[in-house]
């Protein structure tokens, strides 16, 4: 199940919302929440979510394990971790990349060994981080171990991040596991997050999704200009509105029900430099590589280099196991590394207009190999945003799907920088001036929030795929 | 104290807030939660023209697969209460994410012009070369071939909307071979229109070309046999800027046309529609051309057949009150359709006739003898020319010419077909894709003079339509035993042979019994097989139920020697032993009518050597 699903809007979660706020007692409620998040997870995996439950009891018993090592002052501790790490991503590597492997080992080789490609299990990229970061800080003392199975398998298995993340560190909601405070205005907020997440997926994503694999399918006819830059340009809208939408939805459920999850996407696009970009996209992911690789090789004390080329390596793979995501991963490496070594320079004392244009270009270039995951349609794209396959610049297809959705798309240019929380801001501080200003302006606020919640759930109604990106991973 | 008290104000207004906030959107979540699941889900669309997804029951395995979890969604999703009003607004929204621009739907550009460098799969004349492709041991010698339904899925999904909606559907969008559609950047006849691109090509087109001619061959002098390929809307209402969207299909015809052998006579229904394309001839919102494009096209017909064609004027002429917003519609849900929908005006003939219907599957009544369904609505409201496309019709008339015509056509035949009631003493109506039985065979029983191959360009270009043409003429069985009999044999064949014919059936009561009587004769003796059988039944039986005997490895003679060893004394056996008709009572028709055929085959397998 996903949550831009109407099954989920309006079966899933209202029988979530009320079976847990019936409950007044914490153990009850997450027991609660466990059921559903079992359900949630067996809906789109009803063999693996067993899975997602032995990957939890591993965690949960390499916790106890180097808790107990730790109290002893025993070095074996750090057995506890290295387990950890071999099965989850013995896991992950099996899974999602042991076909990789095989048919590169197959062309280096020269060999034939049988290549298996498993299906994915959902959310296994992210489920397996959120648990290795436990261990580790477990390990490292920044968490205190937890004793109680099912609040474990609670933190493993909450249906919000499951599946397409965040990666929620355990630090980050170990307190609210065990003891959450209800206020209305996280539940406000969170249901406000939860309506501009869906609005974000189903409205934006989805029609600019469905315009950029339009304009990039090209198969039996060469790509124009017109339609391999309007293409990126729009896969680059759709997969950030598809996975801040996520992203947004997950923060909203976490809030309705008590959990205060870290952001994960701070408009990225108004970036001034590769670096910034990364601090502001997939925060999650960037920072558990920050702390869980980068750092511990030596961070920029030692070879900091070899450090910044693993890190993007790894980030690049972690996307998908295929070439071209670890190119652009490697593509982000190289920026960084150039922005640290002179061009941090440049940027801050050239206008800032030409850093944000260098930004874009950089995201562009980037996004265009991510699309691709054969390597002579990314050429083929490349050749035509440089009008080198000779046929003319524009067609009628990539003018008419652009003006058929310009509305659409000026939104999505717009709400890519922070027009949204400044209002809400702003709105928020009219409360201590006026009570009429206040309330015309969130009368106004539901107002479009419900709009928003129709027209989804109508555009949903005819949608009957859209899946989310970040389900891949 | 001033700061405090403004603070625990802006405290209070944000607290009232949320709380309305709050309560405002769970009782929403929770309300239309609960609403959606009280309310009556919908079972069909009526606008999509299609079944919903019906609820999962529940197993171990459906669930371990996650198949129960993925039908639970799209069911919920798919069944959502007022779902027709819900997409029609969805449409709007869709409208409404940009300007108005011309919409391509699954338009590619088409890189190269259609050309003849492939080789054309020989058409097949002789039966016994075909058989060496079908997969052995279905033999169905003696079952009737009518009963088999080539292309199942369709026909039920027709009886289905018939009996939700009340009307017909006609034919569906994605069968033919089109290069998208584009809607909102052309018009016709003043409003803005839908219009299916072409992208056919020749290799389909000479296959078309010579499996026709070999019709002719088959049915040699004593039969005309015309061909008439009718352009579509592309041709006359593209505007130039697009035309690298779609192929020519004048040329396209022309070519065809330029195909065709042995003395099969093309019909030029192109000049005429050209000359008259400012008039209605062709609907903005629908695949079909209109009952006036029709006509026109019947013109064309009479001066290939030497025959004057009646005015437009001596037509009762008739137009629905309802506007039609057709196929193109469904196909795309492009709301410029739905807001630019086709009047939809049709010509009856005053001239007496009579019409029956049947089914395909079982040669038995369809029920309402029809042939102008008036009641027709809403998308499906081209069903109004003989109903549905699974329908087969015969009509007799009282032109009083002395010919008799048998008609292959798809779905744009429907409107051309009552035109013919002045030209024809009987017409046989046959849709290429339902019919089951050897073509040229039903030519020659029902004593047809003239035979026509009546499709659209984009039909004569799709490669299952062009099958059917060529399972008509290959088709079952019959033509093997029936053509070339043993002496002893030839009796109980005759027999059998008359039953056939649709005109027959009519005639005398109950000739399917007699046609029937065989295959129950002949799938009694081993009981058991036949119980298994039983339920599947209603279901046709896979395409291989075509086969005409055991697959032979062997020269082409042996096998029809093979053959006709096989079949002579099965067919003798049951018209020997007992009169059928007596035996065989009327309500284990549809369990005989559906063709047995594995049981079938293997007692035949069985008796033969025996016999």
């Amino acid at each position: 199940m996903v949550f831009s699903d109407l099954l989920f809007i309006y079966f899933f979660l209202p029988a979530c919302l009320v079976l847990y706020y019936i409950l007044r007692n914490t153990t009850y409620r997450n027991g609660v929440l466990i059921i559903f998040s079992l359900m949630f997870y067996s809906f789109g995996e009803p063999v693996w979510v067993l899975l997602l439950i032995g990957s939890a009891l591993v965690d949960y018993l390499n916790g106890l394990f180097i808790a107990k090592c730790k109290k002893r002052r025993s070095r074996a501790a750090v057995l506890g971790v290295v387990m950890s790490l071999v099965i989850n991503l013995g896991v992950l590597i099996l899974f999602k990349y042991s076909g990789f492997i095989m048919e590169n080992v197959n062309a280096l080789t020269g060999l034939s060994l049988p290549v298996r490609h498993f299906t994915l299990p959902i959310g296994i990229s992210f489920y397996t981080f959120q648990t290795i970061s436990y261990t580790v800080d477990v390990y490292c003392g920044r968490t205190r171990v937890q004793r109680s199975f099912l609040d474990f398998l609670l933190y493993v298995s909450l249906f919000f991040q499951l599946v397409a993340g965040p990666i929620v560190r355990y630090t980050t909601v170990a307190n609210e596991i065990s003891r959450r405070r209800f206020s209305i205005f996280d539940m406000s907020r969170g249901i406000e997050r939860f309506i501009f997440g869906l609005g974000k997926k189903v409205i934006i994503a989805n029609t600019l999704g469905n315009i950029a694999d339009k304009l990039l399918s090209f198969e039996n006819a060469p790509v124009s200009a017109a339609a391999a830059w309007a293409g990126v340009l729009m896969f680059s809208f759709q997969i950030y509105y598809d996975f801040s939408g996520y992203s947004d939805m997950a923060i909203g459920l976490g809030l309705m029900f008590g959990f205060h999850f870290d952001e994960n996407f701070n408009y990225p696009y108004i970036s001034k430099s590769a670096s910034e970009f990364w601090r502001r996209w997939h925060i999650s992911l960037g920072t558990f590589f920050r702390d869980y690789v980068y750092i511990p090789m030596g961070g920029n004390r030692r070879h900091q280099i070899l450090n910044i080329a693993v890190v993007w390596f790894l980030t690049g793979l972690w996307h998908g196991a295929s070439w071209n995501y670890i190119l652009w991963g490697l593509f982000w490496g190289l920026l960084v590394a150039i922005e640290k070594l002179f061009l941090r320079k440049v940027l801050d004392k050239i206008p800032s207009v030409f850093a944000h244009l260098y930004l874009l270009a950089a995201a562009i270039a980037g996004w265009t190999l991510f699309y691709f995951e054969d390597m002579d349609r990314l050429k083929q794209c490349f050749s035509g945003m440089f009008g080198m396959n000779g046929i003319p610049l524009s067609d009628d297809i990539t003018v008419s799907l652009l003006k058929g959705s310009c509305f659409v798309i000026i939104a999505a240019a717009i709400f890519s920088c922070p027009v949204c929380r400044t209002a809400i801001e702003k709105t928020e501080a009219l409360a201590g001036k006026s009570a009429l200003a206040y309330t015309a302006a969130k009368t106004a606020e539901n107002i479009i929030l419900l709009g928003i919640l129709a027209a989804s759930s109508i555009l949903l109604v005819k949608q009957s795929y859209n899946p989310f990106l970040y389900f891949r991973y | 104290m001033g700061y405090v008290r403004i603070n625990l104000k802006a405290d209070v207004r944000k607290r009232t807030a949320a709380i309305l906030t709050v309560s405002l959107f769970t009782a929403l979540f929770i309300g239309m939660g609960a609403v959606s699941l009280i309310l009556e889900r919908p079972t069909v669309s009526e606008t999509e023209n299609r079944e919903l997804e019906t609820l999962p029951d529940f197993s171990l395995k459906s669930y371990l697969d996650g198949s129960f979890a993925a039908q639970l969604d799209k069911y919920f999703t798919d069944t959502v209460p007022y779902r027709d009003k819900l997409t029609e607004y969805a449409a709007a929204l869709e409208n409404a994410k940009g300007i108005p621009a011309p919409q391509f739907y699954g338009v590619e550009t088409l890189s190269d012009e259609p050309t003849e460098e492939n080789p054309v799969q020989p058409p097949v004349p002789v039966p016994a070369q075909t058989e060496q492709t079908e997969p052995p041991a279905v033999s169905e010698a003696v079952v009737p071939s009518y009963t088999s339904v080539p292309h199942e899925e369709t026909l039920a999904a027709e009886t289905t909307a018939v009996s939700e909606s009340g009307t017909e559907t006609s034919g569906d969008v994605s069968e033919f071979l089109n290069n998208g559609i584009i809607v909102n950047g052309v018009d016709m006849y003043g409003e803005k229109a839908g219009i299916m691109l072409f992208g056919g090509n020749d290799k389909q087109g000479q296959r078309y070309a010579e499996l026709i001619s070999s019709y002719k061959r088959e049915l040699g002098d004593g039969v005309n046999v015309y061909n008439m390929v009718v352009p579509t809307s592309v041709e006359f209402y593209l505007p130039q800027k697009y035309a690298k969207y779609s192929n020519s299909e004048k040329r396209e015809i022309e070519f065809i046309y330029s195909k065709l052998t042995d003395g099969v006579i093309p019909v030029d229904a192109y000049s005429v529609l050209e000359a008259h394309k400012d008039e209605y001839i062709y609907f903005r919102t629908d695949h079909h051309w209109s009952d006036l494009g029709a006509y026109y096209a019947y013109t064309a017909f009479c001066d290939a057949i030497g025959q004057t064609p009646p005015a437009l004027s001596d037509y009762t002429v008739k137009t629905k009150d309802e506007l039609f917003v057709g196929s193109l519609f469904g196909y795309t849900n492009d709301i410029t359709l739905k807001n630019n929908p086709d009047t939809f005006t049709y010509y009856m003939t005053k001239s007496p006739f009579s019409g029956e219907t049947f089914k395909y599957d079982t040669l038995t009544s369809a029920g309402r003898n029809v042939i102008y369904h008036e009641y027709a609505s809403g998308s499906s409201m081209y069903g109004m020319f003989l109903g549905s496309d699974g329908i087969h019709v015969k009509i007799t008339t009282s032109a009083g010419t002395g010919r008799k015509i048998v008609m292959f056509k798809e779905s744009y035949g429907n409107a051309f077909a009552p035109y013919l009631i002045d030209s024809f003493d009987e017409i046989y109506v046959i849709d290429i894709r339902y019919f089951g039985k050897n073509a040229v065979q039903y030519i020659k029983d029902v004593g047809a003079t003239d035979v026509l191959f009546i499709n659209n360009v984009f039909a004569a270009n799709t490669s299952k339509l062009i099958d059917g043409i060529e399972r008509l003429l290959i088709s079952p069985t019959g033509t093997i035993v029936y053509t070339a009999p043993p002496e002893t044999s030839s009796v109980p064949v005759e027999t059998d042979q008359q039953g056939l014919p649709i005109g027959q059936i009519s005639q005398t009561q109950p000739p399917q019994q007699t046609v029937q009587g065989q295959p129950l004769q002949q799938t009694q003796p081993p009981a058991p097989n036949q119980q298994t059988q039983q339920p599947q039944q209603v279901q046709p039986p896979p395409a291989n139920t075509q086969a005409v005997q055991p697959a032979q490895t062997q020269p082409v003679q042996q096998s029809q020697q093979v053959q006709q060893v096989t079949a002579a004394p099965a067919t003798v056996a049951p018209a020997a032993t007992a009169p059928p008709s007596a035996t065989a009572p009327p309500a284990t028709q549809p369990a005989v009518t559906a063709p047995p055929a594995p049981a079938a085959a293997v007692s035949q397998t069985v008796t033969s050597p025996a016999g």
